[in-house]
């Protein structure tokens, strides 16, 4: 009886044709003598032929397949990889295939001079819309008594909207700890080496926000008061460009700036290569669009310490509010809160 | 498969989509310890029966061939006589609970092995044997009872 039961269930990889040669043997003899067996047996074979039977094949129409390419290719992106710009490349960097900028203000103010200057029309100074400054680095001064780290120019662009143009000034030009700032660069820089920075027509056809702005952007050169411990900025152009986080000795504070577009996770080396880089800065996010609610994480840390306005699309992750960063590589991700819905496309 | 499940060209499209584009989306999950077809199998058995929970919980009639398979609907007996062998044999199998179903439709249908049911379905080959011998068992009972 105990050997009956063990067959009863051979039965069932008998005609799956999942059977050991050894146990098909066994069971294909016990179903000479059993009678019962065989007829289960026959009985399941009779079932699977009519189960088989009403196996059905359609074909997948192309359609479906165009479908489902359209949705898993980058077509349907979610939004929120496409909602991450960082525009300031196309002003800071001429480069458009570099992927990732790291555009660090960079000084051994030890024995640098540092002195913030800009110059800029009247529209902008009633604007609302951001204002562009760029930080330059002067390498190769010419003054005997200044010295310079950096080879290269390094670039900073700062983006800030100021809601209320004519804001407080901050600093003022008499201050020599702060920086100064002037309508007219050339006064100041005559004498050094810094570049100006001019907007090209080009980056504003890439921006569309920089489209409808008045192309006279004011070309603006940052220097720093080597001297100086606050570093306070604002043009005299009355509109609030931003505060930029204290001095530490040895250097200025520096903004990274991650410039890739289209990015859910991006990688960055850190700091960028053959530069210093002051224990304090800031990464800069622009959202496309300022409600997508976003979660941040740092080489799998989620951030949950950064600046953000209502309703702003800019995000300030200051280093303040993530771990130290070590040289070397590090991966910042961003991804929605909401689910993406989908969408199914009906037939014609 | 999907096909086979729902009966239904139309859902079956739909369904079709959602598993690719599921896939699409969940590609990061997929950990590489099996193989992607039978990773895809899942979803799809996933898609079907969350498809199928949600049309329920509608109120909606899931129908085969135009006439409901549910033993509730109104004098199913009636129509069900008439219809061949084959198609009762097909209705009887949407009445079975999901885990019979889901090894009667890889075996039966998709022609999966013991061991490939065994990877979709996360069970020991054992068990995919003896819940094979169980659904057949069920579904011939229910066959009977129809006739």
């Amino acid at each position: 009886m105990k050997n009956h039961k063990r067959f009863e269930k051979l039965i069932q990889g008998y005609v799956d044709n999942a059977l050991s040669n050894k146990e098909r043997l066994d069971l294909e003899n016990h179903l000479k003598s059993c009678k019962m067996c065989e007829e289960k047996l026959k009985a399941k074979e009779k079932l699977l032929q009519k189960l088989r039977s009403t196996k059905e094949e359609i074909q997948c129409p192309d359609y479906v397949i165009d479908n489902i390419l359209k949705s898993t290719t980058q077509k349907e992106v979610p939004s929120l990889i496409r909602s991450y710009k960082i525009r300031w490349k196309y002003l800071a960097v001429s480069a458009a295939a570099v992927l990732i900028v790291i555009s660090t203000v960079l000084l051994n103010i030890e024995d640098s001079k540092q002195i913030f200057t800009t110059k800029g029309s009247e529209e902008i100074q009633k604007k609302e819309a951001f204002d562009e400054v760029e930080i330059l680095e002067s390498t190769d001064i010419s003054s005997d008594k200044k010295k310079v780290e950096k080879e290269e120019e390094k670039k900073l662009t700062m983006r800030s909207i100021s809601k209320e143009p004519d804001a407080q000034k901050i600093s003022s030009p008499e201050k020599k700890k702060d920086f100064a700032v002037s309508e007219k660069s050339s006064d100041i820089t005559s004498s050094e080496d810094i570049r100006e920075f001019t907007a090209s027509e080009e980056a504003y056809e890439k921006i569309p926000m920089l489209s409808k702005a008045p192309k006279t952007l004011p070309s603006a050169a940052i220097k720093s008061d080597r001297s100086g411990e606050s570093l306070t900025f604002e043009p005299e152009t009355g509109i609030e460009i931003g505060e930029i986080p204290p001095a530490i000795p040895g250097g200025i504070p520096a903004f990274m700036v991650i410039s890739e577009e289209n990015f859910k996770e991006t990688r960055f080396v850190f700091p960028e290569e053959g530069s210093v880089v002051g224990k304090d800065f800031e990464i800069v996010l622009i959202l496309e669009n300022p409600e997508e609610k976003i979660e941040i994480t740092l080489d799998g840390e989620k951030i949950v310490n950064y600046t953000r306005e209502k309703d702003s699309n800019v995000i300030f992750i200051g280093s303040d509010s993530i771990p130290p960063l070590e040289e070397g590589l590090h991966y910042l991700s961003l991804s929605t809160k909401e689910e993406k819905s989908i969408t199914f496309y009906k037939e014609g | 498969m999907i096909y086979n499940m729902t009966n239904n060209t139309e859902i079956t499209r739909e369904l079709t989509q959602e598993v690719f584009i599921n896939a699409w989306r969940g590609f990061k999950s997929f950990r590489g310890d099996s193989a992607v077809y039978t990773w895809l199998y899942r979803i799809a058995l996933n898609t079907v029966f969350k498809y199928r929970r949600e049309q329920a919980r509608e109120g909606k009639i899931i129908s085969i061939d135009g006439i409901t398979h549910l033993a509730t609907e109104g004098n199913p007996e009636k129509v069900l006589i008439k219809k061949s062998d084959r198609q009762l044999i097909k209705r009887m199998l949407y009445l079975l609970p999901r885990k019979y179903q889901e090894v009667l439709v890889l075996r039966y249908y998709e022609d999966c092995n013991y061991s490939t049911i065994s990877q979709i379905l996360g069970i020991p080959i054992g068990t995919v044997r003896s819940r094979l011998h169980r659904t057949l068992n069920e579904l011939g009972k229910l066959v009977k009872e129809k006739i």
